[in-house]
């Protein structure tokens, strides 16, 4: 395409000497012998490149230049000052009005051609380069959105509200990280006796991760899934449940793996078998403060049965709490580069042992954020509190 | 990546350095593809200059291995700290990971078994 330029020049001889030579540059050129016919010119033509007389009677170069800069339409033209005065104070003010270069006259013809490609060719790469930031920015906003829907799409996911009153309390934080994480728990009714936990964090990040999650827990539905049987008086055993799992998101194939911590609780003897697949074991804390890991499992699920996952049990007593968490948790890591860690975790959690559940949870979540100092988790910090009743009624800590 | 290459014994031994999580994994499994295409399949990973692994980190262990040990080659872990080994620990993958104390050692097992 051929380029345009405006030469705005009032002596006659030398806008013909410039329209030749431009012409012969394989430029197209467009004439005014002074501002006012320049600017109104420039009320129906937009030039690639403007070169711009300093000294001319009526409206001056500088002023035609103020006019063209400040001008939405026109303002990203380049223009070159033209003229015989040469002393630095002059280019200064011309420069400063927004003009891109100055040539002194007498003419040279061979500097004129460099200057005039120099500035088109770079008045191209500046708009080549605006416009690609205008399609970065909104392709980063299409995956903002996206993520943001995932955030939305997970936490639309997290328990609705206690399966069981009466024979559990339950209490829970979620904080997604800014890239989504791939965090979800849940808890379902199995049967008269028997109510299952999981919280599972899938590897990596984004929707990626987000959507493993969804499907992992549409998995895990006791309706609907393939997983749990809901009506069942003996229940999928919490290594059967990993093993299942483990066979249908094969790491190969969906390019991430999970780790999950799937715990089955006999609501009447406070009987609870789990199993842990590369997750952070489970804690539970009994009301003065004791702590016991539940850290029986295997390794990650995905692998597809590179190690078995081994069964633990425990025999809750009315009062114990189980604590589960994903590593957000303890691998949050504040603006000085340290980390929560399980030693903080746990020292807190035996100081609030006697406190009832919601508060305990809440006492961890305001230890943790003052701990992170407004640091922004990397990862997705999922916490969730379960209280055995064993028909106690409600856990309202030890002052009940 | 800083590494070391025996083209003898088409062994490598690979020194990521602070962390191998979600913001470095990526790089670190093109690098290692990259080795294994040349036909570098013993690998070491020497982590004693790793603070931090996530979940990420391990996935990209994890599948390079797996496309290592298609090709008929291995890879063993060496000098991982306290922290690291710890995470081995939780997630069982000390038991499919050869996990040495050092390079060094890692390589001498290449080296005797035939």
């Amino acid at each position: 395409m051929t380029e345009s330029l405006l030469i705005v020049e009032d002596d006659a001889f030398n806008r013909e000497y410039l329209r030749i030579l431009l012409d012969a540059g394989g430029f197209s050129v467009i004439e005014a012998c002074d501002g006012a016919q320049a600017l109104a010119i420039l009320q129906t033509t937009v030039p690639d490149l403007i070169l711009l007389d300093v000294v001319m009677p009526g409206l001056d170069g500088l002023a035609v230049c103020r006019a063209i800069k400040e001008d939405e339409r026109l303002m990203d033209i380049p223009v070159i000052f033209l003229s015989s005065r040469t002393e630095t104070q002059d280019k200064i003010i011309g420069l400063e009005t927004g003009a891109s270069d100055y040539i002194p006259k007498p003419f040279d013809a061979a500097e004129i051609l460099a200057r005039v490609r120099v500035h088109l060719k770079l008045q191209r790469i500046t708009r080549e380069l605006r416009l690609a930031n205008q399609e970065l920015i909104l392709k980063q906003q299409r995956i903002d959105a996206d993520l943001l829907a995932a955030e939305r799409i997970q936490r639309s996911l997290l328990p609705k509200g206690n399966p069981a009153p009466g024979s559990v309390d339950v209490a829970w934080k979620f904080r997604p990280s800014h890239m989504v994480g791939g965090d979800i728990f849940n808890m379902a009714h199995l049967g008269p006796d028997h109510l299952a936990f999981y919280i599972l964090d899938v590897s990596g990040h984004g929707v990626h991760s987000a959507l493993i999650a969804v499907s992992a827990f549409q998995s895990l539905l006791p309706h609907g899934g393939n997983v749990l049987m809901h009506n069942d008086t003996n229940p999928t055993t919490p290594s059967e449940v990993l093993s299942r799992l483990d066979a249908q998101f094969p790491q190969d194939q969906y390019e991430q793996f999970f780790t999950m911590l799937y715990l089955l609780l006999n609501t009447r003897t406070g009987e609870i078998r789990y199993s842990a697949a590369g997750h952070p074991p489970g804690i539970v804390l009994s009301v003065d403060g004791a702590v016991s890991f539940l850290d029986k499992g295997g390794s990650l699920i995905g692998l597809g049965g590179l190690v078995p996952f081994e069964e633990g049990s425990y025999r809750l007593s009315p009062g114990d709490r189980v604590i589960l968490y994903t590593d957000g948790l303890t691998d949050y890591e504040n603006t000085a580069g340290e980390f929560y860690g399980l030693k903080r975790f746990e020292a807190r959690l035996q100081e609030l042992a006697a406190a009832p559940l919601p508060e305990l949870l809440d006492g961890i979540w305001e230890n943790l954020l003052a701990f992170g100092d407004g640091a922004e988790p990397s990862d997705d910090i999922s916490l969730l509190g379960i209280t055995f009743l064993g028909g106690r009624g409600s856990d309202k800590g030890q002052a009940s | 990546m800083r590494m070391e290459l025996d083209r003898e014994h088409n062994t490598a031994v690979i020194f990521p350095e602070n962390r191998l999580d979600a913001s470095t994994a990526p790089e670190f499994k093109n690098f290692i593809h990259d080795l294994s295409k040349k036909q570098y399949l013993k690998l070491v990973i020497d982590l004693s200059n790793v603070q931090f692994i996530d979940s990420s980190g391990l996935g990209v262990l994890v599948t390079v291995l797996r496309t290592v040990s298609q090709q008929g080659g291995d890879i063993k872990i060496a000098g991982p700290s306290a922290e690291v080994q710890a995470l081995f620990s939780l997630t069982r993958l000390d038991k499919v990971f050869d996990i040495v104390g050092n390079a060094q050692t890692a390589l001498d097992r290449f080296h005797n078994a035939v």
